[in-house]
């Protein structure tokens, strides 16, 4: 009896230490993927792409706060408050650029960029591992292709919000990142002319890696190569460059006729589009920089500005101002009054939902802008104007006449002006403003009723440091090497 | 306690008592205990100066034959002899009291082990569930507060069966776990779910403090540990019944806010030129004032009841005993569609071989509770808090449709926005109403708590032990935003465009987990005086979960309840011109696993009841963390020496004085974030993947997969334990013959290494990666006392008092921090800081000049921008640093009052909801909500010295209360926790009966509390912020406990 129950004991002890050990001490979840095992097929290098793209977001933020489509339109003098407002932008509008919270352009556009570009590089590292056969070439180069511009379009993003000094290659540009960093490194930021040199290559090395097969409009093509490089020239100061390249531009894309050119931001229509964004359902909603819910004729927290709907119906007959200003639900009292209920049209939803609309990234009329600075600046004044002129004509019912410009200057103003027109909530004001707006000496000057809306500053001259996004403060407390960029 | 070790000693008493008989004529009756009226079994009565004596029964009846005059002497182990002198009387019935200083308490330590008062070298308190029992609250744990020095208890919520936050000795961690390890029976329990614990299965808490007690407990000992044990039967007794049953009402505490009135606030609204009273005639609101003043607390409160029934049936043979119980318990919350309900079933058992070498136990619990909650309280949201809308709705909207039911919408439709926005937004009120009345928020859960243990001892001295425990839960949750409520059109991605709203969302929960421990044990005693005990011990531990969760929007309401309420995900519908799917369900699950693998031992030698000294030294692994920082060692040594066994003190009034030291160190491993895969796990599955970087499946553009580096889990390879060094030192005492008893104790906590997420430069996939830096101590003092004033066999009257000063101070944070962590809230930690910390704009006033709120500036200066780098600490903390509480005890005969206070002191908290009584800001008079008469003190002309800013003030008073020290409020409080009044029949009511003890109470529980704070109720979770809290009840009851 005494034997047996000792023998129990021990069997029972027996079984309670051998399954002990390893697996309490060495437990893996299931499912789970570290960067060693996470890449094995081309196809595993197609999803890695996916999720980089996935963090490519101008259209980032809502309620308030955002990234690059919301802060060029906030800060500079295209919106006013909407009837809808709580106080949404106010502070932003009011010039307060904010660098601590997690909501502000600083720390979005940086951390937006960054995490794009540091997704690129865990796959383009990965392509060292992954076995890639004779059949595959061609796909993973142009996954790689892929990559590479999407790597160049974030530091490109980030040199023309957080480069103090476009063309002056000893002043600071960002940091350059093509490795995969360790976890704690704190890296101080690079010139501005590494930083465009480094971008350069990358281009460079893109395109001939990219399938012109494969080529379509919501993922990087030869031709979105080109239209980065033509922004990259203009930041640099290289005209004779950007002048080349949107002639190619413009030849190979027409632009939309009226009719298009509505359907195009219904997402029906893609004449003019070299380069979109898909937006699908579940994604971010970009009419949510704006509206609470969707575009509606009580729901807008921001609205047009009178500035910006005066200048659209200066000459009547405009396609954009129907683009800009929903005619349906707006409510206009007057010229310039207070009650005036100026509802956003540019993005009125799609098939993907009632607040979802494609981003349009690169647009030909764009390219004509570009065009005709170009000719500005090369000193064909006539060329310029002409290209002015054939966006125009695309954009009324009749032929417009020929703008006249007497210098440089005059020429640089008008295009400056017609960009507004032209790209008004698509991301670009703040950095024209900063680019062009500061050569030509113009600033923010919004129209008192607008700036009323918010009880807001009015004007903000051109060389004000706030057109020069300040690092982010959590960027400044975890890294001691990083530069901040001069305030005044 | 007491009681159940008496019991235990009747068996021994079996054998040194003699029997004998002889005529003269029968004597019986009945021996109770003086302090609770409850039959001693097991009572020697002896017939002064003969041999002949007997023992009373299990019902502690006895039958002796004795003569007229002589004396029969009744004498029990820790109670006081008593003689009786034989008269005319068959009958002698006597109550025994209690030799105080004969009683020594058990101590419950870790793993199964017990010791005594005397003898324990650990800082331990055991408290007997019969402390807390038959209260009226369905989470036990909400009971132990203001009694255990040290040991603060803060429910965050009224909502009945609500957790309890346990903070012992302080807050020990920032970025971790601080709560303490819950034990049941030896099985490692989740800390959040003991609503599904019987409270009446309970019999004592003890609660493990210093390093000695929870160094044994090495990986998850760090915050303490409270042990909890179960009744058992008792070897060698009858079949005994027990039944208790008791009924309570609870209703809302106080109603602190003072509240405009119908006219009040339409005069207010026309003074100030918005809102509905704009152009109504002093006639007009009369009219309205006359026919509707709703007072929202009201509508949205109830006075609710709590039923509870207990039956244990306990029964002991020669080999075997048995612990069964059966329960139910309702309680319904005082906020319109909450509940609790339970029904739990409990079978201990233990048995033994006939040379007692050979023991084996099981407890098995099983239950099943079901809870409807209101998700939204607590938040400060407009349509989903219900508790806000008591306070803030207006008293001149009707609570009663035209028909005069009370209204479930009050005209508002669902689904179209302006009825309840802009200018409508005052409807509100009518939205939660609705919400209340139509949504679904429930929670059901099965729990099975079982553990099996063996011992047996080997060989002479050597006992080998095995225990196998688990720990089950199973709980499903169910929320439904019902179609036809008025927010029910706007929950597809559609909007109110889709044809069907509504949300459906269900989740079911798997939680596991297991434990096995093996031990072995050494014990021998030499020359009688040198005790020695040795014990190793192998622990193994695997916990599982799995989830399961499914939300679908579109709802068809005719069918809800059934599978055809589920519109189909390929339904289409035409909406703004585009042909879309609005009704896309989303379904997930995942499941998740952890372990523990430690090994330790425990070496203790005592000499001559003078001097014990103790070690335990423990070795864990963590799979949390990689290579050489995978292990973790932890040890601790202690010891005591007992000076009233020194010849100095003997025949003193000193009857016990014992000195404890301890020093140890203790791990925690609970790194890292409890959100998995977008699940929100208990906290034990935290950080399951902490040192390695990991890549995941993420939404891809464009409608694909795809795969991206996690943003949360970008892996810190050089993570390692974080460490507790505590030091203790202890004075436990008694004084004539223990009259006055206490525990006095001193001690320093030093976490080092402490888990926090550190930012890193955003170049990287994510912000923040967990790493150890910095630490953080706690000091402090607890007294324990207890003092019965006078006691005989009638009267006992006792009082006693526990408290604790906690100074808690960060002393060290990550150097890139700057000595400072601002996460945007109202507290922040900061180095030389208390962790919650307030850290505030100074609030100076409003300006007599202009109306405008005044700050100080970070040097002092009045300004009247709230600029955030003019924010300073305050010197107000989030948790308290005084805690305690005490009690009355009065009883006489069968009757027995007792009181139980509980307190917290020096803790601050911002009251949002005060401040949104109080709110003037600009834009604000018509927002739709009530406000407290104190607006009127506004400030109205240059000269006016106020409190409250002007009508129309640039800072609202929310902005006041987010950045300010405005609102922050002392939240201390004293409460009468509970007060008892009991009566026991006396036993001679009882001879003709089948009981064997009757016992009738009432009790109120928060009958009473002193504070400053300005809400309705001071209680909380110490949270830094009320925002529309559910408040915690006042609960009556009534009961019995029958015994047969």
């Amino acid at each position: 009896m005494r034997n047996i129950k000792y023998f129990r004991i021990a069997v029972l002890m027996l079984i309670a230490v051998s399954f002990s050990c390893d697996d309490a001490t060495e437990i893996q979840q299931d499912g789970f993927l570290g960067p060693d095992n996470a890449y094995n097929t081309v196809s595993d290098l197609q999803s890695g792409l996916n999720g980089v793209y996935a963090r490519y977001l101008p259209d980032n933020g809502g309620n308030g706060s955002g990234g690059e489509i919301y802060h060029s339109s906030v800060f500079t003098d295209e919106i006013k408050a909407g009837v809808a407002s709580n106080g949404q932008g106010s502070q932003l509008y009011d010039f307060i650029i904010d660098n601590t919270s997690t909501g502000s352009a600083s720390y979005i556009t940086w951390q937006d960029n960054y995490r794009m570009i540091a997704r690129a590089n865990r796959v383009i590292e990965a392509f060292n591992v992954v076995p890639i056969s004779a059949s595959e070439q061609n796909n993973a180069d142009h996954i790689r292709g892929q990559l590479l511009g999407l790597r160049a379009l974030g530091h490109l993003k980030l040199l023309e919000y957080f480069a103090p000094d476009y063309g002056n290659d000893e002043s600071l540009g960002v940091i350059n990142l093509d490795f995969v960093n360790d976890v704690n490194d704190q890296l101080p930021r690079n010139t501005f002319g590494e930083t465009v040199a480094f971008i350069k290559s990358d281009l460079a090395a893109a395109g001939p890696l990219l399938d012109p097969g494969q080529a379509s409009n919501i993922f990087i093509n030869i031709d979105v190569i080109k239209a980065l490089r033509t922004r990259l020239a203009l930041v640099e100061g290289d005209y004779p460059t950007a002048l080349t390249l949107s002639n190619q531009l413009v030849a190979d894309y027409p632009l939309a006729n009226r009719a298009q050119y509505l359907q195009m931001y219904q997402d029906t229509d893609d004449t003019e589009l070299i380069w979109k964004l898909s937006r699908v359902s579940g994604d971010n909603d970009v009419a949510l920089l704006f509206f609470f819910n969707f575009i509606s004729p009580d729901d807008g927290y921001l609205e047009v500005s009178n500035e910006l709907y005066n200048d659209l119906s200066e000459t009547a007959g405009d396609i954009r101002l129907d683009a800009t200003v929903n005619n349906e639900f707006s409510t206009i009292e007057g010229v310039n009054s207070p009650n005036n209920i100026l509802v956003i049209n540019k993005y009125p939803g799609s098939a993907d939902g009632q607040a979802t609309n494609d981003i349009k990234v690169f647009r030909s009329s764009e390219f004509w802008l570009i065009k005709a600075e170009a000719e500005a600046r090369a000193g064909n004044l006539a060329a310029s104007a002409t290209s002015v002129k054939t966006l125009r004509d695309a954009r009324f019912v009749t032929a417009t006449d020929l703008p006249t410009y007497a210098n440089l200057t005059m020429a640089l103003t008008d295009i400056l002006s017609e960009r507004r027109k032209e790209l008004s909530f698509e991301g670009h004001r703040y950095l024209d403003l900063k680019r062009l707006g500061r050569e030509l000496g113009i600033g923010i000057d919004r129209n008192p009723v607008d700036c009323a809306s918010f009880q807001a500053e009015c004007s903000l001259p051109s060389t004000d440091p706030r057109f020069t996004l300040p690092i982010p403060q959590a960027e400044i407390l975890a890294n001691s090497n990083i530069q901040v960029n001069p305030s005044n | 306690m007491k009681l159940k070790l008496t019991w235990l000693m009747t068996f021994f008493m079996a054998f040194v008592m003699q029997f004998s008989f002889s005529q003269e004529k029968t004597i019986t009756g009945i021996v109770t205990s003086g302090a609770d009226g409850l039959p001693l079994p097991g009572v020697s009565v002896i017939v002064k100066g003969t041999t002949r004596g007997v023992q009373t029964d299990f019902d502690g009846k006895y039958s002796i034959l004795a003569a007229t005059n002589e004396i029969l002497v009744f004498s029990y182990v820790s109670m006081v002899s008593t003689e009786k002198t034989i008269g005319a009387s068959n009958i002698v019935n006597v109550a025994m009291t209690e030799d105080i200083a004969a009683l020594d308490e058990v101590v419950i330590i870790g793993y199964g082990g017990q010791s005594s008062l005397r003898t324990s070298v650990e800082s331990i308190t055991t408290l007997s569930a019969e402390k807390v029992e038959n209260r009226a609250n369905a989470a036990v744990l909400q009971s132990l507060q203001g009694q255990v020095a040290g040991v603060n208890v803060g429910t965050a919520s009224g909502q009945p069966g609500a957790d309890s936050t346990i903070i012992i000795r302080g807050v020990g961690s920032i970025n971790s776990e601080v709560e303490p390890l819950y034990l049941i029976d030896g099985v490692p329990t989740n800390r959040d779910n003991f609503k599904t614990i019987n409270p009446s299965d309970i019999a004592t808490f003890s609660v493990l403090k210093d390093a000695s007690a929870t160094s044994l407990y090495g990986n998850r000992g760090s915050n303490g540990v409270i042990v909890i044990t179960t009744k058992r039967g008792t070897f060698n007794e009858g079949l005994k019944f027990q039944y208790s049953t008791s009924y309570g009402i609870s209703e809302l505490q106080t109603q602190s806010y003072d509240l405009f009135s119908t006219s009040e606030i339409l005069n207010w609204q026309r003074d100030n030129g918005a809102g509905d009273g704009v152009g109504l005639s002093d006639q007009a609101i009369a009219a309205m004032a006359a026919q509707t003043n709703t007072d929202w607390y009201d509508v949205f409160f109830k006075q609710s009841t709590t039923v509870n029934h207990n039956l244990s049936i306990t029964s002991g043979g020669e080999k075997t005993r048995n612990f069964t119980s059966v329960s139910y318990t309702e309680q319904d919350g005082i906020l319109e569609s909450t509940d609790f309900k339970r029904m739990s079933v409990r079978n201990n058992f233990n048995g033994r071989s006939a040379d007692e070498k050979f023991t084996y136990n099981l407890n098995l619990a099983l239950s099943y509770s079901k809870t409807n909650e209101q998700d939204g309280t607590g938040s400060n949201s407009t349509f989903f808090n219900p508790y806000r809308a008591s306070i803030f709705g207006l008293p001149y909207l009707s609570a009663y449709d035209a028909d005069g039911s009370q209204t479930i919408d009050g005209g508002v439709i669902p689904g179209v926005p302006g009825t309840f926005t802009g200018v409508n937004s005052k409807n509100f009120v009518y939205v939660l109403l609705n919400s209340i009345s139509l949504n679904t928020d429930q929670l059901e859960d099965v729990r099975a708590l079982g553990n099996f243990d063996v011992s047996y001892e080997v060989l002479k001295n050597v006992t080998a032990g095995l225990t196998v425990g688990v720990d089950y839960r199973s709980e499903r949750t169910v929320d439904i935003l019902h179609p036809a409520s008025i927010l029910g059109p706007f929950q597809s991605e559609q909007g109110n465009s889709a044809a069907f709203g509504g949300i459906y969302t269900t989740g079911d929960t798997r939680d596991v987990r297991t434990t096995t421990l093996t031990s072995l044990n050494y014990t021998n005693i030499f020359n009688e005086k040198h005790e020695v005990s040795l014990t190793g011990y192998v622990e193994y531990n695997r916990d599982f979960i799995d989830i399961i969760s499914f939300s679908q929007d579109g709802l068809d309401e005719r069918f809800l309840g059934s599978t055809n309420a589920f519109i189909p995900a390929n339904t289409q519908e035409l909406i703004n011109g585009n042909l879309v799917n609005p009704y896309l369900p989303v379904l997930n699950a995942g499941s998740f696993t952890t372990g523990l693998f430690s090994y330790f031992g425990k070496g203790s030698y005592t000499y001559d009841r003078k001097y014990g000294i103790q070690a335990t030294i423990r070795r864990d692994a963590s799979f949390r963390f990689i290579g050489d920082n995978k292990w973790g060692t932890f040890w601790s040594v202690a010891g005591r020496w007992n000076l009233d066994q020194e010849a100095f003190l003997e025949n003193t009034a000193v009857s016990l004085l014992k000195f404890r030291a301890s020093y140890g160190t203790v791990g925690n491993q609970l790194v890292g974030s409890s959100v998995i895969d977008g699940f929100g796990l208990p906290t034990n599955y935290r950080g399951l993947n902490v040192a390695t970087p990991q890549i995941i499946s993420g939404a891809g553009y464009n409608s694909t997969v795809s795969l991206i580096p996690n943003a949360n889990n970008l892996g810190n390879p050089d993570l390692k334990w974080e460490t507790t060094k505590a030091t203790n030192f202890g004075l436990d005492f008694g004084f004539w013959n223990n009259k006055l008893s206490g525990s006095l104790d001193l001690y320093k906590r030093v976490t080092s290494d402490l888990f926090f997420s550190r930012n890193v430069s955003l170049i990287n996939p994510g912000t923040n990666i967990d790493s150890n830096v910095g630490e953080l101590e706690n000091k402090g003092v607890e007294l324990k006392l207890d003092y019965t004033i006078f006691a005989d066999e009638d009267w006992n009257i006792s009082l006693g008092a526990t408290g604790s000063y906690n100074e808690n101070t960060v002393n060290k944070l990550a150097l890139e921090t700057n000595g400072l962590i601002d996460n945007g809230g109202l507290t922040v930690i900061a180095e030389g800081q208390p962790v919650g910390a307030y850290y505030l704009n100074r609030y100076a006033g409003v300006n007599p000049a202009n109306g405008e709120s005044l700050f100080l500036d970070i040097d002092g200066n009045i300004t009247e921008s709230l600029d955030p780098n003019d924010r300073v600490f305050v010197d107000k903390a989030q948790n308290p640093t005084w805690q305690g509480g005490f009690y009355t005890n009065i009883s006489y005969k069968g009757f027995q009052l007792s009181t139980q206070w509980a307190y917290v002191a020096d803790l601050y908290r911002v009251n949002l909801e005060l401040a949104g009584l109080e709110e003037t800001g600009v834009n604000t008079v018509s927002n739709g909500q009530n406000r407290s008469p104190a607006v009127l003190r506004a400030w109205q002309n240059p000269g006016d010295v106020t409190d409250i800013p002007r009508i129309g003030t640039g800072q609202s008073a929310f902005n006041l209360a987010v950045n300010s020290d405005k609102y922050l409020d002392d939240a201390s409080f004293l409460r009468l926790r509970n007060v008892e009044l009991a009566y026991v029949l006396p036993v001679k009511f009882l001879d003709r009966t089948p009981f064997t003890y009757v016992k009738f109470f009432a009790q109120g529980e928060n009958l009473l509390t002193f504070t400053k704070w300005r809400g309705n109720d001071p209680e909380s979770n110490f949270r830094t912020i009320d925002r529309g809290q559910y408040p915690t009840s006042r609960i009556v009851s009534f009961g019995s406990v029958i015994n047969f």
